[in-house]
């Protein structure tokens, strides 16, 4: 994730519907190498150009994590202050981590112009759905309401 | 479309008993004129009241069920296949609310003094028909004890019963935000403890001192069109501030700016009294949920309200957590059921141990509490097996 061009890391580098819908997948790839703390979790998920979460969107979305099973968290002394929350990858987690990095490979090939050849033919002739639909409709109150621009 | 249309109308003959009310009328209309079908009407409907059951505020769920009656219009197409089933759909809403943390939900159970005062009479009514019933049985298959007279005391018992029974939901609402859970649970036991006590000294007080009414027990079952006339014309009477004219809850230029500077400890202090509220997460998982929030704050730089927003709001995001309300609803109601059964064995030894309609009711409500135990215990082995 170091080598991801990162210019400024508080601020997010893709759209911001984006960001919302795949923060999850981006805290599992954060847990992926080593456990860490909330606020450890923020800064390495700002490094990947999410932008650095602010604790409102990153905690809710550890718990929900959490509850599916995919982290666990377990209170560790501070190096030199309180003790923290520190989050771990469950094997659950590192399952989930791996079919939803092979659905975006497919998703992005997919999405490929069609000159780039077999990668769009053999995601055309994929006989399930690459990707979980969308909600049907969108909340207006809070959903999705921007493009990230 | 053609058999959406066809799942519409047999959908249209189950929704018999339509409930009424101004925000189901305007929705309904919305869906109706969206593509002329009337079929619409009845998937909107089923949708608003289970996202009002959900506690979404009924003006919010009457938002979001416009937007989707303009989708309908656009598409053109059922709002089933658009949207799913009206209960997935509602519940679908009621989550994306929460998770986004807005603070749109009302709980039905804080009460002000005219709902309370409204919901003690209607309950009294509803206790009356079971009191007549009671009567009637016992009448029926000759109790040991005969049709009971029509006194004071007993007039006022389904009105004391249901006052108590309003006097703990307030206690226990107005005490979750405050204190530990096992200290709510106490103070509510308490609660009950006086409430029974001076209920019966009231009822025993009226029984000695004023003459007896003495009708036949058939006149127990005008207790409730009496209680419910009397709820009706309390409602009617004492209007609700949002009827009442030039009500407005605007925000005041202070609370605006009160709003705009809370610090960390008063943060704290609204998100734990928000958190506990919810009734679904453990104090060690509120301690745990604000002891980190403050880490994080600490570390980024920043205060808990920059980081988090409104405590109210981040209340809502935290996901519910499956085991805590599975586990006090197994406890609450093996406790119940234990003391049904105490008062059924009391009831038995006071028959002589034996066979008598005394001991029926609450036997029947120890069968009742149980199941209920034993149900919510199989959803809390559920939620523990499945996290």
């Amino acid at each position: 994730m170091s080598d991801l061009p990162t210019p400024d890391a508080a601020h997010p580098r893709w759209p911001s519907t984006w960001v919302r819908a795949l923060l999850p997948l981006a805290i599992l790839v954060s847990l992926e190498e080593r456990p860490l703390h909330g606020y450890a979790i923020a800064q390495s998920v700002g490094a990947l150009g999410f932008g650095v979460p602010k604790g409102g969107s990153l905690y809710p979305a550890l718990a929900r994590l959490e509850e599916a099973g995919t982290i666990v968290a377990q209170w560790v002394p501070g190096p030199s202050g309180p003790a923290r929350r520190e989050y771990t990858l469950t094997a659950s987690g590192r399952e989930r981590l791996a079919a939803e990095r092979s659905r975006l490979t497919e998703l992005s090939s997919a999405l490929a112009p069609a000159s780039s050849g077999s990668a769009r033919t053999s995601a055309d002739s994929s006989p399930t759905p690459m990707i979980e639909s969308p909600s049907p409709h969108p909340s207006t109150i809070g959903g999705p309401d921007d493009d990230g621009s | 479309m053609m058999e959406a249309d066809h799942d519409d109308a047999r959908s249209r003959t189950h929704v018999t008993e339509r409930p009424t009310g101004p925000e189901l009328s305007r929705v309904a209309r919305a869906f109706q004129s969206a593509r002329g079908i009337d079929g619409d009407a009845d998937w909107a409907e089923l949708a608003l009241i289970r996202m009002v059951f959900e506690d979404v505020r009924i003006d919010v769920a009457e938002k979001q069920l416009m937007d989707a009656a303009a989708t309908v219009s656009e598409a053109q197409e059922s709002p089933k296949p658009l949207f799913g089933r009206p209960s997935e759909w509602a519940d679908q809403q009621a989550e994306e609310l929460r998770e986004v943390g807005l603070d749109v939900f009302e709980d039905p159970l804080v009460m002000g003094l005219r709902e309370g005062a409204v919901t003690t009479l209607g309950v009294a009514s509803g206790l009356s028909a079971l009191f007549f019933l009671s009567q009637l049985l016992d009448l029926l298959f000759g109790g040991d004890a005969g049709p009971t007279d029509l006194t004071i005391g007993f007039a006022l018992m389904p009105l004391l019963l249901a006052a108590l029974l309003v006097v703990l939901i307030a206690v226990y609402k107005r005490t979750v935000a405050r204190f530990r859970f096992p200290i709510v649970v106490a103070l509510c036991a308490a609660v009950v403890v006086l409430g029974a006590g001076g209920a019966a000294s009231i009822l025993m007080l009226l029984e000695q001192r004023s003459p007896d009414v003495h009708l036949t027990c058939g006149w127990s079952i005008l207790l409730v069109p009496l209680y419910a006339a009397l709820t009706w014309v309390v409602a009617k009477l004492w209007r609700a501030p949002a009827d009442a004219p030039g009500h407005e809850e605007n925000l005041t230029p202070q609370q605006i700016l009160d709003s705009a500077h809370l610090d960390d400890n008063a943060w704290t202090a609204r998100a734990r009294a928000a958190l506990r509220r919810r009734d679904d997460l453990t104090d060690a998982r509120v301690d745990a949920a604000l002891t980190e929030a403050r880490a994080h704050a600490a570390e980024a730089g920043s205060s808990l309200l920059e980081e988090f927003g409104s405590p109210e709001g981040c209340s809502l995001k935290i996901p519910k957590d499956p085991r805590t309300v599975a586990r006090r609803m197994t406890v609450f109601f093996a406790v119940l059921a234990l003391l049904w059964l105490a008062l059924a064995l009391a009831n038995a030894a006071d028959a002589g141990w034996a066979l008598s309609w005394s001991v029926a009711p609450p036997a029947l409500l120890v069968i009742v509490c149980g199941a209920q135990a034993v149900w919510h215990a199989r959803t809390w082995r559920r939620a523990v097996r499945a996290s």
